[in-house]
């Protein structure tokens, strides 16, 4: 490899690191370990190296780099039957521990907004995100806490725009559902 | 503006893409519609609950130091010690994989179709309340689609055997409007989806005829489902019965 394309390399390396947490949170969303996560993100950042070339100047890096990660992991777990992973979230990574259910009923006023039990939402929502199944939970992800519209989104999952908007629906009803059953 | 339209839209007008006067049509039928209302709701409550309250997890300092670490054309300290013994371990699983694939045929990849009326089916199931529309009586049920859907289907047998029509609901995937009809055998439950056919492929599978129409069979995810197709629709049976359990129920819509 000669030194010109050494540099661009370790350059575009440099780029393709700031979406690191966006790479590592599809992993670890998808795969449900962290240590699989981090093979995977590593894995996904070796090849995006290797086809750099391939990328389009001007479109969407963070894209092109959910599309390998998201690829990398349908490769890897082909066979895998299985697509219900269990939840996620079982320690708290700092948060302060859940009230017990009894405690979290008595502060919550039907479906008003529950500000005051920031941390017991937060594994509510993580819970039931880890149930949908991965159908619904990546388009999810990819719209809502990674930003990007859905002609980006599919891309990524090579499948139409309708496709998209149909699967964030009917996730979105399936995680309304879930979150129900998660009451007292 | 009516309900199926303006369902398609949600997407669009949450995220603030919808031209002006379609927003404007949308904004009037969320007015008077209060199932729309309801539905749109849930989607804005949820986006902003993933949005605001979702764990986003991020990469460690370990991670974010081998990435930067790992340099194009060089192979990275935590693969050198395994290239070898893999490369050798591949080129044994691949001569064994050739063998074991020559023997027998490769299976198919699901057809959409199958896909996801399993999803629907799961997204049902995990419902815990009854289901949403016209009652369990037949003619009631066929009344509920009329005007909220594009085709029309016959009206399908409340009972069959231990099977029960229960109920319904609209759907929406493979890009057309999808009714789903609901039938119960004790704890199991069965979905009935009849969407128009344009565009889509029937499934491969085995099959069985009743009275001339074959009915497909396949399983996916460990749900079977039964296909077949009508004029110019289709349906899908999706049940976590077994085939031979489901198949009485599958004839006898088939035949209706």
């Amino acid at each position: 490899m000669s030194l010109y394309e050494q540099e661009r390399s370790r350059a575009f390396g440099q780029r393709a690191v700031t979406h690191a947490d966006a790479l590592y949170n599809l992993a670890l969303w998808m795969a449900g370990d962290p240590v699989e996560a981090e093979d995977l993100v590593q894995e996904a950042y070796l090849k995006a190296l290797r086809f750099s070339h391939q990328f389009q100047e001007g479109t969407n890096l963070k894209a092109w780099l959910l599309k390998i990660v998201k690829n990398s992991y349908i490769n890897r777990y082909r066979k895998r039957r299985s697509e219900l992973l269990t939840p996620l979230v079982e320690g708290w990574e700092g948060e302060e521990p859940p009230h017990g259910p009894a405690g979290a009923y008595d502060l919550i006023q039907g479906d008003g907004e529950l500000g005051a039990l920031r941390s017991v939402v937060r594994s509510e929502i993580d819970k039931a995100l880890a149930k949908l199944p991965e159908e619904f939970r990546i388009p999810i992800i990819l719209s809502d806490m990674e930003g990007l519209p859905y002609g980006e989104i599919a891309e990524i999952l090579a499948c139409p725009k309708g496709t998209v908007k149909s699967r964030l629906f009917r996730g979105r009803k399936l995680l309304k559902e879930l979150l129900k059953d998660y009451g007292p | 503006m009516e309900c199926p339209e303006a369902l398609e839209h949600f997407q669009d007008f949450l995220d603030e893409e919808l031209g002006k006067d379609e927003a404007s049509a949308l904004e009037a039928h969320l007015r008077i519609c209060s199932g729309c209302a309801a539905e749109f709701h849930i989607q804005q409550e949820m986006r902003q609950a993933v949005r605001e309250k979702a764990t986003r997890h991020t990469a460690s300092p370990h991670l974010r130091a081998s990435l930067r670490q790992a340099e194009p054309g060089r192979v990275p300290g935590w693969l050198k010690w395994w290239v070898p013994a893999v490369a050798l371990l591949l080129v044994l699983s691949l001569g064994t994989a050739l063998y074991m694939a020559s023997l027998s045929p490769r299976p198919l990849a699901p057809s959409p179709l199958v896909v996801e009326a399993v999803n629907d089916y799961i997204r049902l199931t995990q419902r815990g309340r009854p289901e949403d529309v016209g009652g369990p009586d037949p003619p009631q049920v066929v009344k509920w689609f009329r005007g909220k859907l594009d085709f029309a289907f016959n009206l399908p047998p409340a009972e069959e055997g231990e099977f029960r029509l229960v109920g319904g609901e609209l759907s929406y995937y493979l890009d057309r409007k999808v009714a789903c009809l609901l039938y119960r055998k004790g704890p199991h439950l069965v979905a009935l989806s009849v969407l128009r056919r344009e565009g889509i492929d029937v499934p491969k599978g085995s099959s069985m005829t009743a009275s001339g129409t074959p009915l497909y069979m396949v399983t996916h995810r460990g749900f079977t489902v039964i296909v077949w197709q009508r004029n110019d629709l289709l349906y899908a049976l999706v049940s976590d019965l077994a085939a031979q359990e489901l198949s009485p129920l599958a004839t006898s819509i088939a035949q209706s």
